[in-house]
């Protein structure tokens, strides 16, 4: 047995050891190949005569899209547009990128430039956490080139980007600054059309639009008969318009976008077509269906859980978020609450503060609910004022009164509130009487 | 059995001699990034070559390569507008202060080599932020370079000198490691304020900080980080602040060092850092101070 396990051994060792012949599992060596692909990216990117769109969706593709402009040249530098404000779509800024191999051949913009802002770790900036900011990316695994496209994917947060050759006239409008008025102005169009619903007629049929210009998502609402049919939607905007990360059909019609965006101050209304065929787009003071148990789900919740929804932002009133400055005029504000049932006979909305013995203390109105007075829609009565002021120094820059009768006032609109469930764990509570205030709670476990 | 053995032995010998190859490695040349990265020049890398590189062997890397940084940070580079902005006033305040007091020589032999230019802070997970770090006297790196300004820039306010005040006393802070890495200060120093070294040191306030007889609370960190703090604010603060700061101090501290012990104590290592520039390297140190805080107030006021 040992015999025939020595020369099978044997037979191993001796048959295996020599051999010569030294394949590459490829034709070339892995530096050459490398070397290859690098010149490969290089020359496309830097040769595509018009330069190149993009669009970068940071955190591994889960967040919003944002839409760039790169015009790459031979000697390492980029110049670039991007789509956040009316600065970054209409001045160029200017910087520099290289190729490297790290591991996959890669793209990386090295010195700061718009790309960088949504990267940044300072919440400041562009939003996000401290020390995180997006989860954006600016170095980039290159990882496929197909056509007029090349596909990459950020190495650091897993973003996904892609980069198209652009048309002549596309860079001539880039650099003539129409990339914020033909698109990028509909990023700002809660600024511009205060009202919570926005309603645009698409072949006939009237179609809601909730939109999140932060987080570039949006619901398309409407119905058909006596459906209602909701999208929810991604969207970026370039010089040719907004585009959609899916369409929407509605009859005859795929919706993919709209173009030829213009802002008409006179009425508040956005001219604009889809599909060739113009349209308008207008605020709306109620929704194109309203869910009448809405008020009552939400007012459940907190209720029969006995803890509360929260807003950071507070009321969003006119175009502005966190109308009523608490954030900045309430000392150690903490964040905006509703608590459903917090007494017999009233919820309490008000400021949560740190005291001064670190803990949190909750000062505003009580009032009570009414899901009857007006079906469909909450509406409240004043009872009065709970909890301890947090402003006991008198030069504090908002007055205990000040503070109990701007929350006061919203709610006590005779109209009541429309409440739409945006997600799982959020509610937007919309004043009925103009849809130009409204407020976001959310849920926290 | 012993012939199988032996015949194994030798079978195993032959097969391992008989495997000589005849390949050569690749052609080393085509490695890619081989000997660093390079791109086309720009009037940053002409301004750096020509004012730092050539005169004290100073190398900048200012593009992106985040393995010189932490690798598990979220980061951004440097923005090129203020690039050649921070390295000038670095220079003006830092290196011009000593060569004018010494000369290029000490700079040239003891100058950390290599800067690292980050565009934000680092973000530390005990929510503190990172402006600056050293390693091994050779290489610095300098954050948030993207949010400094000078008087001469567009849009300075006076708040923008709290940062910039901040950067110098990194750079002086970390060139007064390199300087007691190289010849140590006197152990004495470490006896001045024993015991009331901690790691908590920021959660104390700078006032805290000057009653238990620390000039900042990043001081009361361990006795190195004392001693080149105390040189940096020194150096960047200017006498006059200095002074002011040390007979600001009223009160006991929550560790239950009185007033005029913590003066006291913040003036024997004073007394101490003057002496170790005297001694160990031959520079006047109240001359040097009066120069920097010039400089630095020259980009300023």
């Amino acid at each position: 047995m040992k015999k025939t396990l020595g020369l099978f051994l044997a037979v191993i060792i001796f048959g295996t050891a020599c051999k010569k012949n030294y394949d590459y599992a490829f034709d070339k060596s892995p530096d050459e190949r490398v070397m290859e692909a690098l010149n490969k990216y290089n020359d496309a990117l830097t040769n595509a005569p018009h330069g190149w769109k993009a669009i970068l969706m940071p955190d591994s593709g889960k967040a919003g899209s944002y839409s760039f402009y790169f015009k790459f040249d031979k000697n390492n530098r980029v110049q670039m547009f991007a789509d956040f404000d009316s600065t970054t779509s209409v001045v160029m800024k200017e910087s520099s990128f290289r190729l490297k191999a790290l591991q996959q051949p890669s793209l990386i913009f090295d010195t700061y430039s718009y790309i960088h802002l949504l990267s940044d770790p300072d919440a400041g900036i562009s939003g996000g956490t401290y020390g995180g900011g997006l989860k954006s990316d600016f170095e980039f695994a290159l990882n496929s080139i197909v056509g007029d496209t090349i596909k990459m994917t950020g190495r650091f947060n897993g973003s996904k980007a892609y980069l198209v050759k652009a048309t002549e006239a596309e860079k001539i409008a880039y650099y003539a600054g129409e990339a914020w008025t033909k698109g990028g102005i509909f990023n700002s169009l809660n600024n511009k059309i205060y009202n919570y619903w926005k309603r645009v007629t698409i072949d006939g049929v009237e179609h809601e639009l909730v939109i999140n210009s932060q987080a570039r998502t949006m619901f398309v609402n409407r119905m058909v008969g006596t459906d209602f049919l909701s999208d929810t939607i991604k969207f970026f905007t370039d010089v040719n318009g907004v585009h959609f990360n899916k369409s929407f059909t509605t009859g005859s019609k795929t919706v993919s976008g709209f173009s030829d965006l213009s802002w008409n101050a006179a009425t508040s209304t956005f001219s604009l077509s889809i599909d060739g065929v113009a349209s308008s787009l207008a605020g709306a003071i109620a929704p194109v269906k309203n869910d009448p148990n809405a008020p009552k789900a939400f007012w459940d919740r907190s209720n029969n859980e006995d803890t509360y929804w929260i807003s950071v932002n507070s009321f969003h009133r006119n175009g502005v978020d966190d109308f009523f400055s608490f954030q900045t005029k309430v000392p150690r504000y903490y964040y905006f609450l509703y608590w459903a049932g917090y007494g017999s006979n009233y919820d309490a909305v008000g400021v949560v503060y740190v005291n001064s013995s670190n803990s949190l203390s909750l000062y505003g109105p009580a009032v009570t609910p009414s899901f009857t007075a007006i079906p469909g829609r909450i509406k409240y009565s004043y009872l009065g004022t709970l909890g301890t002021s947090p402003n006991s120094a008198t030069t504090s820059a908002m007055t205990a009164t000040g503070l109990t009768t701007s929350v006061r006032t919203v709610l006590s609109d005779a109209a009541g509130f429309y409440l739409v469930k945006t997600s799982a764990d959020s509610y937007d509570m919309v004043s009925a009487n103009d849809a130009k205030t409204w407020i976001t709670w959310e849920w926290l476990d | 059995m012993n012939i199988l053995k032996n015949s194994f032995v030798l079978l195993l010998a032959v097969s391992l001699f008989s495997c000589k190859k005849e390949d050569s490695l690749p052609d080393v040349n085509n490695i890619p990034g081989l000997g660093g990265d390079t791109w086309a020049k720009g009037p940053i890398d002409h301004w750096v070559y020509d004012s730092l590189t050539v005169p004290f062997n100073i190398a900048v890397k200012y593009k992106w390569d985040q393995f010189e940084l932490t690798l598990n940070k979220t980061l951004v580079p440097p923005d090129e507008a203020n690039i050649i902005p921070i390295l000038s006033a670095v220079k003006k305040v830092w290196i011009d202060s000593y060569v004018a007091e010494k000369d290029s020589l000490f700079i040239k032999k003891y100058a950390p080599k290599f800067f690292v230019l980050c565009g934000s802070a680092s973000w530390n997970n005990d929510g503190t932020i990172t402006l600056g770090t050293a390693e091994g006297g050779k290489k610095v790196v300098l954050y948030v370079v993207n949010s400094f300004k000078t008087k001469n820039m567009p849009g300075y306010v006076p708040a923008d000198s709290a940062q910039i005040i901040q950067q110098f006393h990194t750079i002086q802070h970390e060139f007064g490691h390199i300087l007691h890495q190289t010849v140590m200060y006197p152990l004495d120093y470490k006896k001045i304020s024993v015991g009331l070294y901690t790691t908590n040191w920021n959660n104390v306030s700078d006032m805290q900080a000057l009653q238990d007889g620390f000039i900042t609370p990043y001081s009361m960190s361990n006795p190195d980080d004392d001693f080149v703090d105390m040189i940096a604010t020194m150096l960047v603060e200017g006498k006059a602040q200095f002074d002011k700061k040390v007979n600001s101090i009223t009160g006991v501290s929550p560790n239950g060092t009185t007033a005029d012990v913590a003066k006291a104590n913040l003036r024997k290592k004073e007394a101490m850092v003057v002496e170790y520039f005297r001694t160990v390297w031959g520079i006047n140190f109240y001359s040097l101070q009066a120069r920097s805080r010039a400089a630095v107030e020259s980009l300023l006021y």
